[in-house]
C-alpha cells in the first residue's frame, strides 16, 4: 500500500469517527464532570473548593489520578468495548465498504487502516485521560484556589503528571486488548449489538479469570516495604502481563484480518 | 492479449447447498457494449459480483483483461470501472471529498476527465452525497467508474430507479461515448427495450444459466414470427418442426419458430387462408420465448 492510499483510507476513518471519539473522550472524563456539577451546584462546596489548603489539594489531585487510572481500567474497559464494537461492523453491515472494495486496494489495507485508527484512539482513550484528568483538575485549582499558586505548586504536579502519563500507558495496553478482541468481533457480527453483548461477556469473563491477577500485578508494585502506598510506583504493569496483552492483542488483528479476507459479502 | 474482455468457462457458484450460477461460459468481445439480460433473480448481480472478484466461483475460471482472480485482483481494478446496482457511496463526504478520495486509488485518475464530467453531468461538487437525489447518485458513481480512462466498464441494472432523462441523456449517452472511445462495456438489466437500444452484444441469463450470448442482430436472427390466418380448423402445430410458441390472437396465429425453411413455409401455406406473414422478432421476443420455453 502506498502512503497516497494510506493518507487517503486514515483521512475517511478519521472523518468517520472523530465524533464519536470525542464523544467518548468526554465519556471518559465522569471524575471531572461530577466534580464540576458538585462545584457548581453548592456554594459550600465552592468555598471549601477555593479555601483549600495546597497540601490538601495536591492530594484531591492525586486521588484523581489513582481513581481515574480505576475507572479506566473498569468502567473504561466496558466504554472501550462499546466503542469497538461498531468500528468495523457499521461499514460491513451497510454495505458502504463496497466502495472501498471496488477499488484496487486490499482488504489488508482497509482493515489495517480501519484498525490502526480506531486503535489508536481507544488507546488515547485510556492512555491519556488519567493525565487529562489531572490537567482539568489542575487548571480548576489554579483558576479558583486562593492558596494554590502555579509557582508554588509547578514543583509538587509536575511530577503527578509524569506518573500520570506513565500509568496511562500502561493502561492503555490492556484497552487496545480489549479493543483488539471487540474488534474482531464487528467484523464477524455485522449487528454491533452483537459484538458489544460479545465484547462484553469476554470482558466479565476477563475480570473473572484473571481479575484478581491484573489488580494484584497493578497495586504490588506500588505496595513500598514498609507497607505504604506509593503511587509513584502505581502505574507500572509487569513485563509478562504487558507482553501478553500485546500478544493478545496482535493475535485478534490477524484473526480480524483472517475472517475479513475470507468474508464474502453479498 | 486476448480478445475477449471477459472470459468465463463453465463458472458455477453455490450459496449454501443452493447453485446459483450453472456452468456460465461467457465471452465478452473487446471494444463492444454486451448486454446482460434477464429477469430479477436470474443471477445478473451474482454473475458480476463474480467478475468483479467479490464472489468466487465455486468451479471454473475467471479471466479479466487476460488476468486472473485472486492473484491479479488489484490490477484488474486499475483497469476496470465498475457500478454497482446499489451504488455505494459515503453519505458523509462531498461530491469533490468523494472524487478526491477515489482519485488516491487509481494510478490513471484523469482530473480533467472527472471535472468535465462533472460539468457535463451537472453535479454540484460542494454538495453532501447524503443530499443527492438517485439519479444524481448514479451520475457520481458513473464519473468515478469513467475519470480513470477504465479498458472495461461494469454496469449492474444502471438505470434502475432513474427517470427516463437519466437515463438516457446521462447514462446511455455515456455508455455509447465509452465504446466510441474502443473500450469495453457490459451492463446488466432487466429492461429489454434498454438492451436493444444501446447493446451490441446479448447475454441471456435465467436461472442462473446462460442461455445465449451473441451479436444482437444474431440473436434476433436466431428465431422467426410467423402471422397465421387459418383457411379451416385448427392444425396439429406441433407437426411443425422447431415451433417454439404458438399465440392466438382473434382469427390470427402467431407462430414463434426455431427456423423458418422451405418445408415448414409450405406446410404453414397448406394451412392458411391467405399469404403466411413473416415477422422479424424484437428482441423482447426472442428473450420471452428464452425465458418461456427454455429451448436453447
Amino acid at each position: 500500500m502506498n502512503w497516497t492510499k494510506a493518507r487517503a483510507l486514515l483521512w475517511k476513518e478519521w472523518r468517520e469517527t472523530r465524533w464519536k471519539f470525542l464523544a467518548f473522550f468526554l465519556a471518559f472524563h465522569p471524575l471531572v464532570w461530577i466534580s464540576a456539577v458538585a462545584l457548581l451546584v453548592d456554594e459550600e462546596h465552592w468555598f471549601t473548593f477555593q479555601t483549600m489548603p495546597a497540601k490538601t489539594a495536591y492530594q484531591v489531585m492525586e486521588g484523581l489520578v489513582f481513581a481515574q487510572s480505576m475507572f479506566t481500567l473498569t468502567a473504561g474497559l466496558f466504554l472501550i468495548v462499546f466503542y469497538a464494537a461498531s468500528s468495523a461492523s457499521r461499514e460491513i453491515a451497510s454495505r458502504r465498504i463496497f466502495f472501498l472494495l471496488e477499488r484496487p486496494v486490499t482488504r489488508w489495507s482497509v482493515l489495517s487502516a480501519k484498525y490502526a485508527l480506531s486503535g489508536l484512539q481507544a488507546y488515547a482513550l485510556m492512555a491519556l485521560t488519567p493525565l487529562t484528568t489531572l490537567l482539568a483538575a489542575y487548571i480548576g485549582v489554579l483558576l479558583v484556589s486562593h492558596t494554590v499558586t502555579l509557582e508554588a505548586s509547578w514543583g509538587h504536579v509536575f511530577p503527578l503528571m509524569g506518573t500520570a502519563f506513565r500509568i496511562g500507558l500502561w493502561r492503555g495496553v490492556v484497552g487496545v486488548m480489549v479493543f483488539s478482541l471487540v474488534f474482531s468481533f464487528s467484523v464477524v457480527f455485522e449487528q454491533w449489538w452483537i459484538s458489544m453483548g460479545a465484547g462484553i461477556v469476554a470482558v466479565i469473563a476477563l475480570f473473572y479469570f484473571f481479575g484478581k491477577s491484573l489488580i494484584l500485578s497493578i497495586l504490588e508494585p506500588a505496595r513500598g516495604h514498609r507497607g505504604e502506598f506509593s503511587l509513584d510506583m502505581f502505574g507500572d504493569l509487569s513485563r509478562e502481563t504487558v507482553l501478553i496483552t500485546l500478544l493478545v492483542a496482535i493475535g485478534c488483528f490477524l484473526l480480524s484480518q483472517i475472517l475479513f479476507q475470507r468474508k464474502q459479502m453479498v | 492479449m486476448t480478445d475477449y474482455a471477459i472470459e468465463t468457462a463453465n463458472v458455477c457458484r453455490d450459496f449454501g447447498r443452493r447453485r446459483v450460477i450453472h456452468d456460465v461460459s461467457l465471452r465478452v468481445p473487446r471494444g463492444v457494449v454486451y448486454g446482460l439480460l434477464g429477469v430479477n433473480g436470474s443471477g445478473k448481480t451474482t454473475m458480476i459480483k463474480l467478475l468483479m472478484g467479490h464472489l468466487r466461483p465455486t468451479e471454473g475460471t475467471i479471466a479479466v483483461l487476460g488476468r486472473s482472480y485472486p492473484a491479479d485482483l488489484l490490477a484488474i481494478r486499475q483497469r476496470v470501472g465498475y457500478v454497482s446496482e446499489n451504488r455505494y457511496l459515503y453519505d458523509w463526504m462531498t461530491v469533490e471529498e468523494t472524487l478526491h478520495f477515489a482519485a488516491a486509488f487509481h494510478e490513471r485518475w484523469d482530473w480533467k476527465k472527472a471535472r468535465r464530467l462533472t460539468d457535463r453531468l451537472q453535479l454540484d461538487p460542494t454538495m453532501k452525497v447524503r443530499h443527492l437525489s438517485r439519479g444524481n447518485r448514479a451520475r457520481l458513481c458513473l464519473i468515478v467508474a469513467l475519470a480513470f480512462d477504465p479498458e472495461l466498464l461494469i454496469l449492474d441494472e444502471p438505470t434502475s430507479g432513474l427517470d427516463p432523462v437519466v437515463r438516457r441523456d446521462v447514462l446511455e449517452s455515456v455508455i455509447v461515448e465509452i465504446e466510441q472511445e474502443g473500450r469495453t462495456v457490459l451492463f446488466s438489466s432487466h429492461l429489454v427495450e434498454e438492451v436493444e437500444r444501446i447493446a451490441d452484444w446479448v447475454g441471456i441469463l435465467h436461472q442462473g444459466r446462460l442461455k445465449i450470448s451473441a451479436p444482437l442482430e444474431e440473436v434476433k436472427a436466431s428465431m422467426k414470427k410467423v402471422r397465421l390466418v387459418l383457411n379451416g380448423r385448427e392444425p396439429d402445430f406441433g407437426q411443425l418442426r422447431g415451433v417454439l410458441s404458438v399465440e392466438k390472437l382473434a382469427s390470427e396465429y402467431i407462430l414463434t419458430l426455431g427456423e423458418v425453411n422451405d418445408e415448414v413455409l409450405a406446410r404453414l401455406r397448406r394451412w392458411s387462408a391467405r399469404e403466411p406473414e413473416i415477422i422479424s422478432p424484437s428482441l423482447e421476443d426472442v428473450f420471452v420465448e428464452s425465458v418461456r420455453a427454455e429451448v436453447w
